[in-house]
């Protein structure tokens, strides 16, 4: 979907770009820049807030289900296959990957993959619970209480932030609405207008605007990510 | 500027080298604008970098406000961490004063110093004082509910009455956190629809200034 979009985008607006301007020069530069903006930076920042999204709902149905069947049943591995039973995806092939190792290393091990500091409380509410014992629903209700209020809070900034992108993009395609309203209502005066050094300039600082603000919007709404070519340690460890 | 140094030493800065690296990219501008000014002869360059050099230098001052802000946002989150793991330990039957060494073993960079001068009054004076310290890193009252309740389970033992309290008053100021965060979220993101109304008044002038341009020459031809 991602992809589609990042080919969709810069066609899209170089297209309209030079029915705007009938300009090629403009028109291919706009699709460029629009191409390597979405290819470099809205794609890896959307990915980035799409995965750390699925991780973090993936760690809580993991912790939560594993907490209670522990307590439970008492039983390690059942509690453990309990866990990873709809595991599919990145982190199905993760868990398939170590199913050969003791299941407490594997319940380690997924901290490479999690990544979280949720997770991380979790093994020490584990190590705690191995070295000490003590009744694990009692000691583990704090963490469970607090991932619970992290996911409600979650999906609520996830719901509203779908929200407030939509009337976002709603007003753009409004005010690109009133651009193509005049491109045909001044139908007389556009080639005139086409031919004007500072119309053609004022095309391209409105594009360059619109790039500006778009960019800037969603590098706030996926969470501001910092880009990071570091290879993770459990694709390495494949 | 008392002020200023204050908020240097909270971010952990030192005032020379800030100083220095201002100074050094006032100094880059003023060389470009007097190389500019060589080349084009322009003397309008001169008062437009100076201006510019001013509004620069007070934007790199006021980013450590911004840098202050995020440092404490950096701290809370870590204390609600932090003080989750210390529910862990109280809930496993630790003392108080374990719990808090164990949670500051885990604790991470910005919250730790606070855990160890904590830790360090606490050794030294058995009173409110130290705990009453550690609230005052925060600006959230109920931080200083959360310590006072910490306070009351060292002062009058630490029985399930005291460990529910902690655990409600935890509770909700994790509940209060989370809750502004969204609400922090939802107004960023707010405040950016203002952008594509800046983008139709920039189509509106745009079409304007260039319909009078064109007027302006058929005008002239007539």
């Amino acid at each position: 979907m991602i992809d589609a979009f990042i080919l969709l985008l810069p066609c899209s607006f170089g297209l309209l770009a030079f029915w705007l301007s009938d300009n090629l020069i403009i028109a291919i530069s706009i699709a460029l820049i629009y191409l390597l903006s979405a290819f470099f930076l809205l794609k890896p920042w959307m990915k980035s807030l799409y995965e750390r999204r699925r991780k973090r709902k993936e760690s809580f149905r993991f912790i939560s289900s594993f907490v209670i069947s522990l307590a439970l049943t008492g039983s390690l591995e059942k509690s453990y296959d309990g866990a990873i039973s709809d595991a599919s995806g990145e982190f199905g092939s993760v868990v398939k990957g170590i199913e050969s190792e003791a299941v407490r290393d594997r319940i380690v091990y997924l901290n490479n993959y999690f990544e979280m500091e949720s997770y991380r409380m979790f093994l020490s509410l584990y190590s705690l619970y191995e070295a000490q014992g003590g009744d694990l629903l009692d000691i583990s209700k704090g963490l469970l209480d607090e991932l619970t209020r992290i996911e409600e809070s979650e999906n609520a900034i996830e719901k509203e932030g779908k929200a407030s992108m939509r009337e976002y993009l709603i007003m753009w395609v409004i005010s690109l609405g009133i651009f193509s309203f005049l491109r045909l209502g001044l139908a007389n005066f556009y080639d005139a207008l086409e031919k004007n050094p500072f119309f053609l300039c004022s095309i391209s600082i409105f594009f360059a605007f619109f790039l500006g603000s778009i960019l800037f919007y969603f590098y706030v709404y996926s969470g501001k990510p910092k880009l990071s070519f570091r290879r993770k340690k459990h694709e390495e460890k494949k | 500027m008392k002020k200023r140094n204050e908020m240097w030493d909270a971010l952990g800065l030192d005032p020379k080298k800030e100083y220095a690296k201002l100074f050094a990219l006032e100094f880059l501008l003023i060389a470009i604008a007097i190389g500019s000014y060589l080349y084009l002869r322009r003397i309008f360059i001169l008062p437009g970098v100076a201006i510019f050099a001013l509004v620069f230098g007070f934007f790199y001052f006021s980013r450590y406000d911004i840098l202050l802000k995020e440092k404490e946002q950096r701290a809370t989150d870590q204390f609600v961490e932090s003080f989750t793991y210390f529910s862990i330990y109280i809930s496993n039957g630790y003392n108080v004063y374990r719990a808090l060494e164990e949670a500051s073993l885990l604790s991470q960079s910005d919250i730790k110093p606070y855990f160890d001068e904590l830790l360090d009054g606490i050794d030294n004076d058995k009173s409110l004082a130290p705990f009453l310290a550690f609230s005052k890193h925060f600006s959230s009252l109920s931080i200083k509910e959360v310590m006072l309740s910490v306070y009351q389970m060292v002062d009058e033992g630490g029985g399930m009455a005291h460990i529910r309290q902690f655990e409600s008053l935890f509770a909700s100021f994790s509940e209060e956190r989370h809750l502004l965060e969204r609400e922090r979220k939802k107004k960023t993101l707010g405040n950016m629809q203002a952008f594509p109304l800046i983008g139709s008044g920039l189509t509106m002038l745009t079409l304007t200034a260039s319909l009078v341009i064109i007027m302006g020459s058929i005008y002239n031809v007539l």
